[in-house]
């Protein structure tokens, strides 16, 4: 067994054990900090490929695969949740949340209204909420969110958001020291797992790889720069690991959005956590003054990337109307693209199997 | 002699004015009389609005369908929505070829049609240039990007408002003040100066049109109306501010009255909004002797607004929209609109690609199950006639007979 495989196994373990309620969350922008103040743990719910027989009596067939799966986890109860926070960054995340609590009343649920635009006045409401979130988990739980309880919270996962970060550096300084599939199941289980556990995991697995590092041998890999939104699975990146791809970079709400920024600590850290969380790289249903794709493209070609592979929840309409204009901006910064509507059945993945070949080869 | 207006708008062939008048013409024949007042008015306000826009008479705003046009109006520009284009060019067909075109430039099948539709309308260029564009972050998620898309297309400011999912007084002031940012945008962008005096009178008049929405209505429990498919506050929402608008419900209240024309059994309630592209669904209703005696799209779900607050009266009217309550809501003022209009049934067209008004379908048609309301869900598309089914048709024969021998 690999030093890989090891720590994924033991955060598959952390994942699914632990005592404790269990706050479960969807969108990045939750108020992560304020559920481990109280002494919770939050857990990222994830929506792997099942079949929706509970989710359609409350989803319709077009709403996102992720959101049909991961709300057909909690209606089987498999995810093992008792509370849950929604943000309603779109209108199938809204609905979902509704849903869910429709239809397994949990304990605790708070939807959490994230401004969707970065001005001074987002930043505003978005300190009210966030005020409006601690009364909110105070009450549910019966505890009281102290200011040093807070302070570790950030602390804490700041320093998760930092390890992934040297993490994610060192595949872009050493392409292929790890599988692009491996890294990406990290960073999945580190949302899902203790926050301890993922830190102490992520921590030593990039002790460890950097011990390897050596010269790269880089002649046969290509690098990839992989944007969009939400991949709960592997298989895109071990397709990509299969044609000697190599992931430099990402901008996904499942990869580097989650761990792109720390919070500043200071004094007033619920404005700190509402600026992170509006300096956070935005995904296509947020606006802000220029276009997002840029940075993230200057990011890749910096990492070397050749290509960028931008893949999406199917039915995402923000995401599938705006790929038009990054493909265009691509093309002007020399950076070809292709488009993955993630798409996890049998032939989906033929297709996208496919696609990515092609698209290797022109850009090999 | 031909008016030096057409003339010129002949010259360069224009798909989309043609539209606007044929819309007319289809929303003349819908009030079934040809001559009438209100049908004259209405014809009036939607082409000239859009003949404006075209010539450019006044600086155009392009708007996404909860802006509030009170605002544009107010700043003198002419609100122009794309959402509302589409479906105009689906009623002549015409969204295949924009359809084609969004395809050709790359935005996928899957994204909702209408906006599709829009976007390959900019495309080809049938749209009238905009001097600024403004857009909403609810209804829906595509608008966003739309927007975006257009606004580099066209090198033009956007606005972009945050509409939060709150409905608290924080949201409201939140919502408030991005509307005063608006204006000031708009004062900029369009070169215009905001009175409180004008804006009141907007607002004003905006709302003489919501109270005589409340009196159609009020009649509609025992009157049908005429024009039911045209008439809708989708077809309206650029318009509320104008007082073209006001005057044609007015004369619409009037003309329904007299002589009132009882509705056809069993009765039914539609579900959100009914399709742009194909009117085959309420034509076949129609034949089978039963009436839509309302549409959940055209409930007036915001308070009246008041002309010295007008900003946080906006702001609470775009917090109000049904669709944008929660769901728990939406099934309750569902269940309270089945009442009031003693409906035997409900009728929903499941638009694919419609994530706002579908995704919860399955929860709402059950909940309405529970309360012992029968509903019937059909697929369709909002803007296109490419899933329309003609087989749909015995399924609807029959769940109106199953209502009939139930009634």
């Amino acid at each position: 067994m690999t030093a890989i495989s090891r720590a994924l196994d033991t955060l598959r373990l952390a994942a699914a054990n632990g005592s404790g309620p269990r706050v479960g969350w969807f969108c990045i922008h939750a108020p992560l900090e304020l559920v481990l103040a109280a002494g919770l743990r939050a857990t990222r719910v994830r929506g792997l490929p099942q079949r929706t027989p509970r989710a359609d009596g409350y989803l319709s067939q077009d709403a996102c695969p992720y959101l049909r799966c991961s709300l057909e986890s909690g209606l089987s109860g498999r995810s093992q949740i008792d509370g849950i926070i929604g943000v309603p960054c779109c209108d199938g995340l809204k609905r979902h949340y509704e849903l869910w609590c429709a239809a397994s009343h949990p304990s605790f649920s708070l939807l959490f209204d994230m401004p969707k635009i970065g001005t001074f006045a987002a930043k505003h409401y978005l300190v009210q909420k966030l005020h409006v979130a601690k009364q909110a988990i105070e009450k549910a739980y019966g505890v009281r969110i102290t200011k040093k309880a807070l302070h570790k919270a950030v602390r804490d996962l700041n320093r998760l958001r930092a390890r992934l970060r040297r993490l994610d550096d060192l595949r872009a300084l050493s392409p292929g020291i790890i599988g692009n599939g491996d890294f990406h199941e990290l960073v999945l289980l580190s949302m899902e797992s203790p926050v301890d556990v993922s830190t102490e995991v992520i921590s030593s697995t990039q002790k460890m790889l950097k011990r390897r590092q050596g010269k790269p041998n880089t002649s046969r890999l290509v690098p990839l720069a992989v944007g969009g939104n939400i991949i709960d699975g592997r298989s895109l990146f071990d397709t990509a690991d299969s044609m000697n791809g190599v992931v430099v970079a990402d901008d996904l709400c499942t990869g580097n959005r989650f761990y792109a920024l720390n919070t500043v600590c200071d004094d007033d850290l619920l404005d700190a956590l509402a600026e992170r969380s509006l300096q956070t790289p935005p995904c296509s249903r947020m606006v802000r003054e220029t276009s997002r794709f840029p940075s993230f493209a200057r990011e890749a070609q910096e990492r070397g990337a050749r290509g960028v592979i931008f893949a999406t929840q199917p039915y995402c309409d923000a995401s599938l109307l705006e790929y038009s204009d990054i493909s265009h901006e691509a093309e002007q910064l020399g950076l070809p693209t292709l488009l993955i509507e993630l798409d996890e059945s049998p032939t989906g993945g033929e297709i996208a199997r496919e696609k990515i070949k092609q698209f290797m080869e022109l850009i090999t | 002699m031909m008016p030096k207006w057409k003339s010129k708008l002949l010259n360069a062939f224009n798909p989309t004015l043609a539209v606007a008048i044929i819309e007319a013409e289809r929303v003349r024949t819908a009030l079934g009389q040809p001559k009438s007042r209100s049908a004259m008015i209405f014809t009036n306000i939607s082409v000239s609005a859009l003949k404006d826009a075209y010539l450019q008479r006044k600086p155009v705003v392009w708007t996404s369908l909860l802006v509030p046009s009170e605002l544009i109006i107010t700043a003198g520009a002419i609100p122009f929505c794309p959402e509302i284009i589409s479906s105009n060019l689906a009623w002549l067909g015409l969204e295949n070829i924009c359809l084609l075109e969004s395809e050709r430039i790359g935005i996928s099948p899957a994204v909702c049609t209408s906006h599709r539709t829009a976007v390959g309308a900019i495309s080809l260029d049938f749209l009238p240039v905009p001097d600024a564009l403004v857009c909403t972050t609810e209804l829906c998620d595509a608008n966003v990007s739309a927007f975006r898309h257009a606004s580099t297309r066209y090198d033009k400011p956007l606005f972009t408002l945050d509409i939060p999912s709150d409905r608290d007084a924080s949201a409201r002031g939140y919502l408030a003040f991005q509307l005063g940012q608006l204006m000031e945008f708009l004062a900029n962008a369009v070169e215009t100066r905001f009175n409180r005096e004008s804006l009141a009178e907007t607002v004003e008049q905006s709302n003489r049109a919501r109270a005589a929405l409340v009196r159609m209505n009020e009649l509609r429990k025992v009157v049908s109306l005429p024009g039911g498919e045209a008439i809708g506050l989708f077809a309206m929402a650029p318009h509320f501010g104008r007082p073209k608008l006001a005057n044609f419900l007015d004369v619409l209240c009037e003309e329904m009255s007299n002589p009132p024309k009882v509705a056809g059994s069993p009765r039914l309630l539609w579900l959100n909004v009914k399709p742009h592209a194909t009117t085959a669904v309420s034509e076949r209703i129609k034949r089978q002797g039963a009436s839509v005696v309302f549409e959940e799209a055209n409930q007036v779900y915001w308070p009246e607004l008041d002309p010295s607050r007008p900003l946080t009266s906006l702001a609470s009217k775009l917090l109000s929209h049904y669709i944008h309550a929660p769901i728990e809501d939406r099934v309750g003022r569902l269940l309270d609109l089945a009442n009031e209009y003693q409906v035997n049934g409900v009728i929903s067209l499941a638009y694919p690609r419609c994530r706002y008004g579908t995704a919860a379908l399955p929860y709402i048609l059950n909940q309405l199950s529970r309360a012992g309301i029968p509903s019937l869900s059909l697929d369709d598309d909002l803007a296109s006639t490419a899933h329309h089914r003609s087989s749909d048709a015995s399924t609807l024969d029959d769940f109106i007979e199953t209502l009939r021998r139930a009634a």
